[in-house]
């Protein structure tokens, strides 16, 4: 063996078992709120994205050195339960898992090349494919112990006008699964943040962005307050958080370099902007994020290019 | 990280992670749910307070709400002290000619009064379009106690034909008859039946003490100082003058020779009297032998063994009820007459009835011998078939332990009438303003249900 | 003599204090120094730039401190040897360095006496010439003690015909672990600002600076007032303390240049030439001094003994002491499944063979390393190699060009500029270890860059006494310098005279 000698602690499966940490509060929140639907889904996609990894592994022979559990399955497996709305019937999620786990990331690859997040991507696929299921949301705290639902994908769709700021902070608004908390999705982000595994580039990008973006394309609205209800519901329910926090705070699918990464936040912030009010709420927190996906390694290229400027020797092609 | 203490330090973190987000979860679920209420109350006392003040509401949570399609919520109210002071029903009513009618009823907690309603625009097909309709209902309904009939005339009016012919010869009116001899505790049976439209709809089993401090038999054996094997003989009267409702007649009862009958469940005390009297009523009532008339004649018996009238003598007790006993009046054998077997014969009669000499054979086909009634000049058309086999009370007595007489069904109740309510348990009849029947009507009904629920939930005996 | 600026090259990210290993490896200060007298010491020949010495012992010699043992030949570019012993030639054979190097090497069994070479006694008249000194610093055998291993007579001779300015004293220790060039500064700060004076004066340069981390309270403290004692010795040179962010792998001179002059050096230029200025690790400067000073010939220096999880010592041992000698010393007996390094725990070669590995002029500290499962995993394209990577490299394309064989375009991405200081590998989530693939990629670019550099410097290294080879005997070289009292002159305008005041004792 050759030098290093010494390796850092942060290698990948703690990395992951990090991110997955940082999302248990969101699971203790969606369980809470949800009940027993909450554990089906959960469950379900964890398992379904774990077992398309095993089976891919399997299947392609796909040896990795040193035997360890391949946690970044169940990382996203829990992202993407996260991100399902309580009523998403199971058909929906195994349709989803196929497509996010088996497709996104299985054929490109397996962990770490892919290069969508496949719980993202998965969920855009479900929602593609199953749009009613997303419709609405059930009121959290209904039906405990009710899992009909999850096998009809009835909805409803409570009404987020009259929440308070109080309910609105502690999340009880009624939206997917695991989103709309934002104090654990702040409790997840700083977990992370001590631990050292999270970049904060792309996030804060983002959510700069959706803080500067929202006034200014509701500027008509903004000073009433109808207008800063819908902003705070905005910035703190509807998932941008959770967003940037778990999705952009990816190490694999999200631009490295502190510049791309801030572009890479600011664009899908933008798209967000754009999209909001405009597609289904889903769709507007997870298409722009696989459209950044796609991007970074562009983006990737380009900031390197700029700090490379002027070494690069361009007769390279002809040899 | 990947040796064993990094494992279970990390899983540690996780853990304080999680409980930390669990405590958080927790307490932003009561902020949210105090939030919450206090939003609802908002629309709670916005929606509410105009059929029943109070400073807060709660959603009632029972499963009898389910056997209540068409209540869609039912309220608690408390005032400040949080005291119950009454219910908020949210019903939606779909009438017969698919026409709905969405209420908001306040109900008062204490008299079952209603306080107030509220009617919601809502529906595809409302009943009453107009607010002057409304008002209307409203001003009728609201301070009734409920459950509410309609006042007679409107129902004559709507199918007394019909319903009429069906029953046979039972005429409307109330009807009752007493036991001429009081029991061994003192106390003497009657009953009181009521009939509509041909249909028996309302029979009341109880009895009142010779002493007049003492209270009826039904509330007697409530308070415990009557008391019989079995159920208090409040509600077994109860359950008899409801079975007989739904009989309609007392042979039906199926009454063994020992005075009980199996036929009713959690009866066991004897039930000869009140098969006696029912039929006697039942006599009365086909002989348009009402219970003023009972009563009068009575009050004429009365004076005729007393010597003095009624009032007189001081026997009508605070209920109104005439406290006699024959057994203490011997005067009552001297009504009588030799009949032509020379059998002598008791010749004073109430309404179907002859008053028991005691030594002249009961012959029940006397039919004829009514015809001396010297002060009872009614037409008796009845058969008289039907007492003579009423017992002297001795039969009653021998079964000492059983037949306590409660009496709490005071309000003796009877099917069929009203929204399925028995018309002795209707609180309050009211009169329909001109031109809004309909409206009163559904909304009595919507009323009614409401009656039916809260009795259901509150487990009311009535 | 001190500015409020705290110096680093920019980076970035400086993701999770990857680069800063000292704040997570307080060192302790209690054990700070130790002597070792080893039992037996082996000398290779080769232990910097060059060509190996010829030596000029045979088994059976005895030798004395000071002895010089091997002698470069006539006409070569190498640096002297000397005991650090006194003993019996045990053997004269080749051995191999764990970093490749074959060369015969001096075996000398200790006699546990300590007997000196005669010349080495301090010097009284402190009065030289610019030539002498560097000839002294050339005899003396002292070469880049930070690891460069270059002569510091060629180092001194190339600044000086660069007309550099400024003199870099180098106390940026950032490895892990390895505290050597600090526990010098600690203890011999006079020496070593005696030293930076004295090269300083030699090579021409005005300004003395020392380079040291920020966090080094006492150290910069114990800086000042040697200065201020120094100061009155020296006149018409300018001091600075320039404090550093301690961040590995600070101490490299292009991360230096770019730190301190703002100036990214490209792959072959050098300090000299581009910001005016030559550095020297502050170990260098004490062995300048001690040879200017006591005339004591390079043989020993302080090693750092150095392990993440038990006792970390530094200690003075004579060159040449073997591997196995230190580290029983410090920690009793080995770990046996734990690793021994030659070096830090980042850069260093691990050794299988402690007993027959010495310590060479350039080895800063020996490492035991226990064994660390790293998990593998393909990579995960997290891009935190390319966030830490001092040269601002892509480590992760780098290698899988390299690894695909694409080492044009390996070059073209900046591959060559590594300098292997293995911060990449030790980033990397997955367990990859690219340092390993990209480092001799990029060192195989550059010896000929080196060498070239080393040969262009005109330092002749026949510039010893010539048919020398000879001489065996109880020399330290430096016999020619030891009274050398007779000021000369020097009719050489580039000649200085050293306006010392006398040999104080430090």
């Amino acid at each position: 063996m050759t030098a290093p000698f010494i390796h850092t602690e942060k290698n990948a499966p703690y990395i992951y078992l990090t991110h997955l940490a940082a999302l248990m509060p969101c699971v203790v929140f969606a369980v809470f709120a949800y009940g027993i639907r909450a554990i089906i889904l959960l469950s379900l996609s964890v398992t379904g994205f774990m077992l398309s990894d095993i089976v891919a592994a399997k299947l392609i022979r796909r040896h990795v050195k040193g035997e360890y559990f391949d946690v970044s399955s169940i990382v996203s497996g829990l992202t993407f339960g996260l991100l399902l709305s309580p009523q998403t019937p199971v058909t929906a999620v195994i349709a989803g898992i196929l497509f996010g786990s088996v497709i996104v990331k299985q054929l490109f690859g397996g962990a770490g090349s892919n290069i969508l997040f496949p719980a993202t991507t998965a969920i855009l696929f479900t929602n593609t494919v199953f749009p009613s299921s997303f419709a609405g949301f059930s009121k959290p705290l209904d039906n405990w112990l009710a899992f009909v639902s999850i096998v009809s994908g009835k909805v409803t769709s409570p009404d987020y006008s009259e929440l308070s700021y109080p309910e609105i902070i502690s999340g009880f608004a009624g939206s997917l699964l695991g989103v709309s908390c934002c104090l654990m999705v702040l409790i997840g982000f700083v977990f992370m943040l001590i631990k050292g595994t999270i970049r904060i580039y792309a996030p804060a990008g983002y959510i700069v962005t959706l803080l500067a973006g929202f006034p200014l394309t509701h500027l008509s609205t903004i000073f009433t307050a109808e207008g800063m209800h819908l902003y705070v519901l905005f910035i703190l329910s509807s998932g941008v958080l959770f967003v940037a926090v778990y999705c952009l705070g990816d190490y694999t699918t999200v631009p490295s370099r502190p510049l791309s990464a801030i572009t890479a936040g600011i664009v899908c912030g933008v798209l967000t902007i754009i999209l909001y009010g405009r597609v289904s709420d889903v769709t507007m927190l997870v298409s722009p994020v696989v459209a950044v996906n796609f991007m970074s390694f562009v983006l990737d290229y380009f900031s390197k290019s700029i700090s490379r400027r002027g070494k690069r020797s361009r007769e390279v092609d002809l040899l | 990280m990947m040796t064993k203490n990094g494992i279970r330090r990390f899983v540690f973190e996780t853990a304080v992670v999680m409980l930390i987000a669990a405590l958080v979860v927790i307490g932003g679920y009561s902020i949210s749910r105090y939030e919450e209420n206090k939003r609802n109350q908002t629309l709670y006392i916005r929606d509410f307070a105009p059929v029943l003040k109070a400073s807060s509401y709660e959603p009632l949570n029972t499963k009898i709400l389910k056997d209540y399609p068409d209540i869609k919520a039912c309220y608690l109210a408390y005032d400040s002290e949080h005291n119950m002071s009454g219910y908020v029903i949210d019903i939606d009513k779909v009438t017969d000619d698919n026409k709905s009618v969405h209420l908001l009823v306040g109900i008062d907690y204490e008299d079952s009064r209603v306080t107030g309603i509220r009617h919601v625009y809502d529906g595809d097909n409302p009943l009453i379009t107009d607010e002057t309709a409304f008002e209307n209902v409203r001003d009728c309904l609201v301070g009734s106690v409920i459950p509410v009939a309609i006042t007679d005339q409107g129902t004559v009016i709507d199918d007394d034909d019909e319903e009429n012919i069906l029953t046979g010869d039972l005429r409307d009116g109330t009807y009752y008859a007493q036991s001429m001899t009081a029991d061994k505790d003192g106390y003497i049976d009657f009953v009181e039946i009521e009939v509509t439209k041909g249909v028996i709809t309302r029979i009341q089993w109880d009895a009142f003490n010779v002493d007049p401090t003492t209270k009826l038999r039904s509330l007697s054996s409530l308070s415990g100082a009557y008391s019989v094997s079995g159920d208090n003989w409040a509600t077994q009267s109860y359950k008899v003058c409801h079975k007989m409702l739904e009989l309609q007649s007392p042979e039906k009862l199926a009454m063994k020779s020992d005075g009980t009958t199996q036929l009713v469940e959690g009866v066991t005390c004897n039930i000869r009297k009140f098969v006696q009297l029912a039929d006697e009523c039942i006599g009365n009532s086909k002989a348009a032998f009402n219970k003023d008339r009972y009563f009068e004649a009575l009050k004429n018996i009365v004076s005729r063994v007393k010597g003095q009238s009624a009032e007189e003598a001081g026997i009508i007790n605070e209920d109104g009820y005439i406290v006699i006993s024959f057994d203490d009046h011997p005067e009552v054998y001297t009504l009588s007459k030799t009949d032509a077997e020379g059998n002598k014969k008791a010749y004073a009669v109430i309404g179907v009835r002859l008053i028991d000499s005691g030594y002249g054979t009961a012959d029940q086909n006397g039919s004829d011998d009514k015809d001396t009634d010297q002060d009872i000049n009614d037409d008796i058309s009845g058969d008289k078939d039907q007492k003579t086999d009423e017992e002297p009370d001795p039969q009653a007595k021998p079964d000492p332990g059983e037949d306590g007489l409660n009496g709490d069904n005071s309000a003796t109740d009877l099917v069929g009438s009203v929204d399925d309510l028995p018309l002795a348990e209707i609180s309050t009849f009211v009169d329909v303003p001109a031109g809004y029947y309909k409206e009163v009507r559904s909304t009595i009904s919507s009323l009614n249900t409401c009656y039916k629920f809260l009795k259901d939930y509150l487990n009311w005996l009535v | 003599m001190e500015n409020g600026k705290i110096y680093s090259f920019s980076k970035g990210v400086i993701s999770n204090g990857v680069l800063d290993f000292s704040r997570r490896t307080p060192f302790v200060r209690e054990v700070m120094l130790e002597k070792i007298n080893p039992a037996r010491i082996i000398l290779p020949m080769k232990m910097n730039y060059g060509v190996p010495c010829e030596p000029v012992v045979k088994k059976g010699d005895s030798v004395k401190v000071g002895q010089c043992v091997g002698m470069p030949k006539a006409h070569t570019f190498a640096s002297p040897v000397h005991s650090g012993i006194s003993g019996r030639v045990t053997d004269v054979k080749p051995v191999t360095l764990p970093n490749g190097i074959s060369c015969m090497a001096v075996f000398i069994e200790n006699d546990m006496k300590r007997t000196t070479v005669e010349s080495i006694r301090p010097r009284t008249h402190m009065n030289m010439s610019a030539k002498e000194t560097v000839a002294i610093i050339r005899a003396a055998g002292i070469c880049g003690m930070g690891g460069e291993g270059i002569p510091s007579a060629a180092k001194i001779s190339r600044a000086k015909r660069h007309g550099v300015t400024e003199l870099l004293v180098n106390c940026l220790q950032s490895e892990p672990f390895a505290t050597c060039d600090l526990t010098v500064v600690n203890e011999y700060t006079d020496y070593v600002v005696r030293g930076a004076c004295a090269t300083a004066v030699t090579c021409g340069a005005k300004n003395v600076r020392f380079l040291i981390s920020h966090r080094r309270k006492s150290e910069i403290k114990m800086l000042q007032s040697a200065v201020e004692s120094a100061k009155d010795e020296f006149d018409g040179l300018g001091f600075e303390i320039c404090r550093f962010r301690d961040r590995y792998p600070q101490g490299y001179y292009r991360l230096v240049a770019k730190a301190l002059y703002g100036k990214n050096l490209a792959e072959g230029s050098i300090l000299e030439e581009e910001c005016g200025a030559v550095m020297f690790n502050c170990s260098t400067l004490y062995a300048v001094w001690r040879a200017l000073a006591d005339n004591m010939p390079m043989t020993e220096r302080i090693v750092s003994v150095c392990t993440d999880s038990y006792c970390r010592n530094n200690v003075l041992v004579p060159i040449g002491t073997p591997l196995s000698e230190i580290i029983n010393s410090g920690m009793g007996t080995i770990p046996s499944n734990d690793r021994i390094i030659w070096g830090n725990c980042l850069t260093g070669i691990e050794t299988t063979d402690p007993e027959n590995t010495p310590v060479i002029k350039i080895t800063s500290a020996v490492t035991v390393a226990p064994r660390t499962f790293i998990p593998k995993t393909p990579c995960i394209h997290c891009g935190l190699c390319s966030e830490t990577c001092p040269m601002g490299l892509s480590p992760n394309i780098v290698y899988e060009m390299l690894v695909q064989g694409l080492s044009q375009k390996a070059g073209e991405e900046g591959g060559r500029d590594c300098i292997a200081c293995g911060t990449c590998s030790y980033i990397c989530p997955a367990g990859i270890d690219l340092a390993s693939m990209i480092a001799p990629f990029a060192s195989a670019g550059r010896i000929i860059e080196e060498n070239s550099l080393l040969h262009n410097t005109s330092f002749s290294s026949g510039s010893h006494k010539e048919g020398e080879e000879d001489i065996i005997g109880e020399l330290s070289l430096l016999e020619e310098f030891a009274e050398d009292e007779d000021n000369k002159k020097a009719a050489d305008p580039n000649e200085i005279n050293l306006p010392f005041k006398g040999g104080k004792k430090v």
